[in-house]
């Protein structure tokens, strides 16, 4: 191996080992527990003094807590020492001040300021060491209700509506439609949006446009609906303030979900995997004997009542962009606001038309059939109101069973129905003293292997030891700061493969050392003796290295989850280590063999 | 300080045949126990769910596993070490409830249980799970044997192979006879000591191929031998260094990690085994002559 005794290497890793320092040091200061409090009614952030007040005013609820300001400097938060602590408090003000404050979980960044002179922060930890919920959801592609392509194709009509390419007359072909426009320039341009979108293949023909829905393979189909379910589940996460959690898709049908530090875990699984929602029919017939028209639909209220409604809904739930539940004189009811458009002129018309009849309100939800084991969607009638005038803008609905029931419509409504029906076939929870409790072991377990190898080489091979043990320290450092890098998640497994990592790093140069102590025994000087040593064990230790690599990019591709992460800082640490232990210990070698005046006593012969 | 003087002379070549008859007999012992006691499958690859509750106080083991019996017949408690911490188990259930119920019935009867570890998995994800293991395994060792095979030698290749193939067949075989549980983490742990106990052997080859070279007059079995006692010195002190490390997450690593660190700890172990006395012995079985010789120094290009 090429070397040269030139400041350009000391530089290098001098600054590399600065560098390092401070992304493993900032890792000491792990995020704290603090609770924003906001006013109720002005919905503001409660002042430091006003802070200090309800901490002074309860001692033992606020025993060494503090106020400080957030990173922004906007607001000040109460800051805790562990999160129980910080839960107990939340409680507390929720209850005793309920009136006029609210106060919510967070954590944030209590490291050093200085550090930020490096950007580094601490790294983010994984559930099994700050407690949490994890999630796999399969998502249920065959039970999609999704519209099919041929469906698809009227969407797309649709679409040319909006564009203002009106379209003067259209006609039925197979499997798609034929429109006729005023010109063949509108004519182009409809089939160009056309071709942009999924589904619908669109030939222009002078001034008429055919749009024939593109048969879709089941993968294409797969991965449509997929696409949907994330985007609605990201939607509902945030509604629920879960900013931190992070959502995956994992193979064709699977999503992963982490949610840290959560603590309402019933309401987070009945809200992301909750298939409700609502449409709105005009009742038909009230008699359940007697229908109207041939297409009608027969369903019940809560209390057990049968109506026919007429088939074709007037409104959905996907048109309702804003919902809110209140409660009006202790009833739960939900404010519904339209978003105007098309949907709203639509549903004003279908209400204008049927002024005097009763607009029947129906919720949707997908349950488990007991008998079939198979999923259904079973629709009841929430409430029936008389159409007194045509509806537009906002109104309200009532009927629901609870003022939860009612928060959960909402939020459900606001964030759009799922694409498909989801089953949560993987879930863990963690509690947070547990998370805390894994951390102290994955620490403890690096010190103690850490420790054993730093003795043993310090002993067995003297300077050349201490020299290795630099290098083992040097890689630490590099790994941390890596993984840092890379934006990695700690966990108890990636703890595991650094405590790997240590054993094999070393194995490096006790290689190198075995070798420097052979030429040693058969008369190489010094400096040849050592220069032979790393030459020839570099080749060992390149061929070692590799096998390993290549078993934990098997590892990395067909793991999941936690495997992932052990073997993503195992990957990390095989690299660092052939840096740390080849070439650190190389040029700390170097800058010290001229000085070593008994060779075999340095190295423990 | 040294362990090993530089002339260790052990004429490993020489018993061969006992050793190999070892390795077989330790083999097919622990396909045995695998297929007779079966190995303990952990809750990712059999399904359902499993919970993990601490209490503040001691409780009667019999009376708590009564008490939850009446949710669901079919679970099982387990302690952790002592009375106030336990694992419950319930095999894959219809009910979706059962968390919920079983949280019930624990804070009614009681008040200072707390669940710190709750795990559910569908039966299918297990089914998948585990399918996706085997081809990992599978996958690692043909990669492996590719590599070994173009780098040295299709002997060496295969020879390594089947030292490599020895360590899974014996730790598995070890964790269904002392009945560990078998997790996804004990699963990554049987693939990293696949990759460990490679470079030991890979350690072992590189020497014999340099002492092709530079002994051109000895014969295969001797180069061999000499092979292994020149790296002795430094395969056990790397597997002991290895394996302090290791016992650190063995012993203070805690419950989650336990199958890892217990495949590794095992693994280690055996794999150091085969690196001495299966990988270079079985090359030479296999055919490895001086001949190769020639054909590894073309292959390597290396000429010292």
């Amino acid at each position: 191996m090429y070397y040269a005794r030139t400041y350009a290497h000391y530089v290098f890793l001098i600054v590399t080992a600065i560098i390092g320092a401070a992304y493993t040091t900032v890792n000491f200061y792990p995020d704290a527990p603090v609770l924003s409090v906001i006013e109720k009614t002005s919905e503001k952030s409660v002042s430091t003094e006003q802070l200090n007040t309800i901490i002074s005013d309860n001692p033992i609820q606020f025993k060494n807590t503090k106020v400080v300001p957030t990173p922004d400097n906007q607001q000040a938060v109460i800051m805790f020492k562990s999160v129980d602590q910080q839960m107990q408090a939340r409680d507390f003000i929720n209850s005793v001040y309920a009136k006029t404050l609210s106060a919510s979980p967070n954590l944030q960044a209590n490291y050093p300021s200085w550090l930020k002179f490096f950007g580094a922060t601490p790294m983010k930890l994984g559930l099994d060491l700050r407690g949490g919920v994890h999630l796999t959801l399969n998502v249920d592609v065959e039970s999609s209700t999704l519209a099919s392509g041929q469906d698809n194709a009227q969407d797309l009509i649709k679409k040319i509506h909006n564009q203002e390419l009106d379209y003067d007359r259209a006609t039925k072909i197979n499997n798609g439609v034929s429109l006729t426009f005023e010109n063949a320039d509108k004519a182009i341009a409809a089939a160009n949006v056309i071709n942009k979108q999924r589904f619908a293949k669109a030939t222009a023909q002078g001034s008429k446009v055919d749009i024939i829905a593109e048969a879709q393979s089941m993968s294409d189909k797969q991965e449509y609906i997929m696409q949907r379910t994330l985007e609605s589940i990201h939607k509902r996460v945030n509604e629920l303030g879960l900013s931190e959690a992070v959502i995956q898709k994992q193979g064709s049908r699977h999503i992963n979900i982490d949610l840290p530090g959560i603590q309402d875990m019933q309401r987070a699984k009945a809200i992301i995997g909750n298939t409700a929602t609502l449409s709105f029919h005009i009742v038909s017939s009230y008699d359940p004997n007697n229908k109207n028209s041939a297409d009608d639909i027969l369903l019940n209220t809560k209390d057990g009542h049968a109506l026919w409604l007429e088939k074709d809904a007037i409104l959905n739930g996907d048109s309702i962009t804003f919902a809110v539940a209140t409660s009006d004189q202790g009833r739960p009811i939900i404010q519904i606001q339209l978003n105007g458009g098309s949907a709203e002129e639509g549903f004003y018309a279908a209400t204008a038309e049927n002024t005097g009849k009763s607009l029947a309100i129906v919720y949707h939800e997908t349950i488990n059939n007991a008998e079939t084991k198979k999923k259904q969607v079973q629709k009841t009638i929430l409430s029936f109101p008389r159409i007194k005038q045509p509806l537009r803008g906002s109104f309200i609905i009532e009927g629901m069973r609870s003022f939860e029931e009612a928060e959960t419509l909402a939020l459900l409504l606001r964030s759009g129905s799922l694409a498909a029906p989801i089953d949560i076939v993987h879930e863990t929870t963690v509690g947070p003293s547990l998370g805390e409790d894994n951390i102290q072991k994955g620490v403890f377990s690096i010190a103690v292997g850490l420790g054993v190898v730093v003795v043993f080489m310090t002993v067995y091979y003297r300077l050349f030891g201490i020299i290795a043990n630099l290098g083992l320290l040097y890689n630490l450092v590099l790994i941390v700061t890596c993984l840092s890098l890379l934006d990695a998640t700690m966990s108890l497994p990636a703890m595991a493969a650094i405590v790997l990592t240590v054993g094999m790093a070393v194995d490096a140069n006790v290689l190198i050392n075995e070798r420097i102590r052979e030429e040693l025994r058969s008369g190489t000087p010094t400096m040849s003796a050592i220069a032979y040593g790393y030459d020839k064990a570099f080749a060992t230790i390149l061929d070692a290295n590799i096998t390993t690599f290549i078993v934990s990019i098997v590892l990395y591709g067909l793991g999941s989850g936690m495997i992932k992460g052990f073997a993503i800082t195992l990957i990390i640490g095989l690299i660092c280590s052939m840096l740390s232990s080849v070439y650190a210990t190389r040029i700390m070698t170097g800058a010290v063999q001229h000085r070593i005046s008994n060779v075999n006593a340095a190295i423990g012969i | 300080m040294e362990f090993f003087s530089h002339q260790t002379n052990i004429p490993f070549m020489s018993f061969r045949n006992k050793t190999f008859i070892l390795s077989l007999v330790v083999m097919i012992l622990s396909l045995v126990s695998i297929f007779v006691n079966g190995i303990h499958m952990g809750l990712e690859f059999t399904g359902g769910t499993q919970m993990e509750i601490n209490f503040t106080q001691a409780h009667d083991l019999a009376e708590i596993r009564e008490n939850l019996a009446k949710v669901s017949p079919n679970m099982t408690i387990q302690s952790l070490g002592g009375s106030k911490n336990l694992l419950l188990r319930v095999p894959n259930d219809d009910r979706k409830d059962l968390q919920q119920a079983m949280e019930a019935e624990l804070t009614k009867k009681y008040p200072d249980a707390q669940l710190s570890q709750v795990e559910i998995i569908g039966p299918q994800v297990g089914h998948e799970l585990l399918l996706n293991g085997l081809n990992a395994i599978i996958f690692a060792l043909l990669l492996t044997m590719l590599y070994i095979a173009v780098r040295f030698e299709y002997r060496f290749g295969i020879a390594a192979i089947v030292a490599l193939l020895h360590d899974p067949i014996i730790t598995l075989g070890i964790f269904s006879c002392l009945g560990i549980e078998f997790d996804l983490i004990s699963l990554a742990g049987v693939l990293t000591v696949l990759g460990y106990s490679l470079n030991d052997t890979i350690v072992v080859y590189d020497r014999i191929r340099e002492n092709f070279n530079l002994h051109p007059n000895k014969t295969t079995e001797t180069i061999v031998d000499l092979s292994i006692n020149e790296t002795l010195s430094r395969t056990i002190i790397t597997s002991m260094l290895t394996l302090l490390a290791v016992l650190a997450l063995l012993f203070f690593g805690g419950e989650s990690l336990f199958g890892f660190s217990a495949a590794l700890t095992i693994g280690i172990i055996v794999g150091t085994y085969s690196s001495i006395y299966v990988a270079g012995a079985l090359a030479v079985v296999l055919g490895l002559k001086k001949q190769s010789r020639d054909q590894l120094t073309i292959i390597t290009g290396e000429s010292t």
